[in-house]
């Protein structure tokens, strides 16, 4: 199967899952860094935070810990991707 | 040849000296209908919401919704311009239970002709942000409002067979903007690729988020949210094949051979469906702010000097719709559960939001509603025990049992 999709039940006792690659395009936003207030729960062996339990910001409220069902795959945009990763110029 | 269905108030005159071929149709006229008639034009997302408030309102309000299905941006377009519709055009109705005993939502509506002078349009109902459309505040002197009314998700869609079960903001960008030259599969066959037009807010708001315009969406534009759902579920290719829906489309026709994909945002980890689960009703991510394919309604209407719309029964609608407690029909009846209505239909009361936005596509930031109604939104859900009280809320019925916060639609609150 091309991809390969896990189903990730998110429960903020057992942390966050990751996603497999590092988004390349914000919409503009406040996106930047992480509120002082928001707190982080990591992954073992994680670069960085999986989720926050105190989302202040817009960043940290799309990657909030939540119970709620989550999928995470694994996919490929390099076909389609710029050499930094960014998003080709639409045609 | 295309009939014009508005005109500006310049053009008037001219369309009543020429009757569209509409008239040939045997549609009773819409002034006949009885109780008062209040002439909306609605994107056709809020179709099923129409059906279900219109029904109650014909029944126990005296008022008649007559309304026109058509692309919001159109519409905001419409009222920002004091269009009105022209004579001769046909325009869908509830009929009352006196009407028609056998009516339900599943069904289609009624039909009215509009009056050969034509009809002012009281209300426009538009299911994103004005500006998405290109348009900014009302012009001056038009005593036009926009009030925000319940949220609106929209979701992408696969046949049930599809091995898929989430998008990227990115393959989404890929696949659209890119159709057939997308080189990244399953989604690059753009025959297979079901959108609407780009004046629809399902196509705009969808754009606004995944950083495609609309006019440069590859794609079949499908006409109707009714007509993306047979092309997705009767593709014969269920791989490739994938479609846009408003998600309380998406919804009503969870039974009809298609399934939503979960949405991963740009700078997400993680990709979530509208609802806490791909079986859930609750809406769960887009009143948290995991999932961001939502819009407001917006509600456009003249209104007052002090900003009460000058159509009581437009008045009424929009109260309805935003849950205000104690509103009685403006000339007599029974009172509507509108907020219920809401909330069956896969709509989320504004009320019930944690969070919010400024503009199609744009940050989501934390929201605090000043009437917060989460529990009774829960209660009221499909699947919900009738009666029963939502885990981690507190049935009341006075304030005194609520410790300080408000008990609000039979539910405390926070506040």
């Amino acid at each position: 199967m091309r991809l390969l999709v896990r189903l990730v039940l998110l429960a903020a006792s057992l942390g966050c899952g990751r996603s497999s690659s590092a988004p390349a395009t914000s919409p503009g936003t406040d996106a930047g860094a992480s509120s002082e207030d928001a707190s982080m729960t990591l992954d073992a062996g994680a670069d960085g935070p999986s989720c926050f339990t105190n989302p202040q910001t817009y960043l940290e409220i799309i990657n909030a810990c939540t119970d709620a069902e989550a999928i995470d795959k694994t996919d490929d945009l390099s076909p389609m991707s710029l050499a930094d990763g960014g998003l080709q110029p639409l045609p | 040849m295309m009939i014009p269905r508005v005109l500006s108030p310049g053009a008037a005159l001219a369309a009543v000296l020429v009757a569209p071929a509409a008239f040939a149709q045997n549609a009773p006229l819409c002034s006949s209908l009885p109780g008062t008639i209040v002439y909306l034009e609605s994107g056709d997302t809020q179709e099923n919401l129409l059906k279900v408030v219109g029904r109650q309102l014909r029944d126990d309000a005296n008022i008649t919704l007559a309304f026109e299905l058509t692309g919001s941006c159109g519409i905001t377009s419409d009222m920002y311009t004091d269009a009105s519709l022209i004579g001769g055009t046909i325009l869908d109705y509830i009929p009352s239970t006196a009407e028609n005993p056998s009516w339900d939502p599943t069904q289609v509506e009624a039909t009215c002709t509009v009056d050969p002078s034509g009809a002012s349009i009281a209300v426009g109902i538009a299911a994103l942000f004005v500006e998405t459309c290109g348009l900014g505040e009302p012009p001056a002197g038009s005593n036009l409002s926009l009030v925000k009314g319940p949220v609106q998700a929209y979701t992408f869609v696969v046949p049930t067979a599809s091995d898929e079960q989430a998008i990227w903001a990115e393959e989404a960008y890929y696949a659209f903007g890119f159709g057939d030259a997308n080189k990244l599969s399953p989604w690059s066959n753009q025959e297979l690729m079901f959108i609407r037009p780009p004046s629809k807010s399902t196509l705009v708001a969808t754009a606004a988020n995944i950083l495609v315009p609309p006019n440069k969406w590859h794609g079949v534009p499908e006409n109707a949210s009714a007509d993306v759902v047979t092309a997705v579920a009767a593709s014969p290719s269920p791989q490739p094949t994938i479609g846009i829906l408003g998600a309380e489309v998406y919804d009503a026709d969870r039974s009809a051979g298609i399934k939503t994909l979960a949405f991963r945002a740009y700078q997400q980890r993680l990709a979530y469906y509208p609802d806490s689960t791909s079986t859930a009703f609750d809406k769960q991510n887009v009143r948290d702010g995991h999932y961001t394919l939502w819009s407001p309604t917006v509600y456009i209407t003249p209104v007052d000097a002090s900003g009460i719309p000058v159509n009581a029964a437009v008045a009424y609608l929009e109260d309805l719709v935003l849950g205000v407690e104690g509103e009685t029909p403006p000339e007599g009846g029974t009172p509507i559960d509108g907020l219920a209505d809401v909330v069956e239909v896969g709509l989320i009361p504004d009320c019930a939001m944690r969070v919010t936005r400024t503009a199609d596509g744009g940050p989501l930031s934390l929201y605090s509603p000043s009437a917060p109604c989460g529990c009774f939104f829960q209660s009221q859900i499909p699947g919900a025990v009738a009666g029963a009280t939502p885990v981690g809320c507190t049935a009341c019925s006075t304030d005194t049992t609520c410790g300080g916060g408000k008990c609000r639609h039979g539910f405390c609150e926070g506040s």
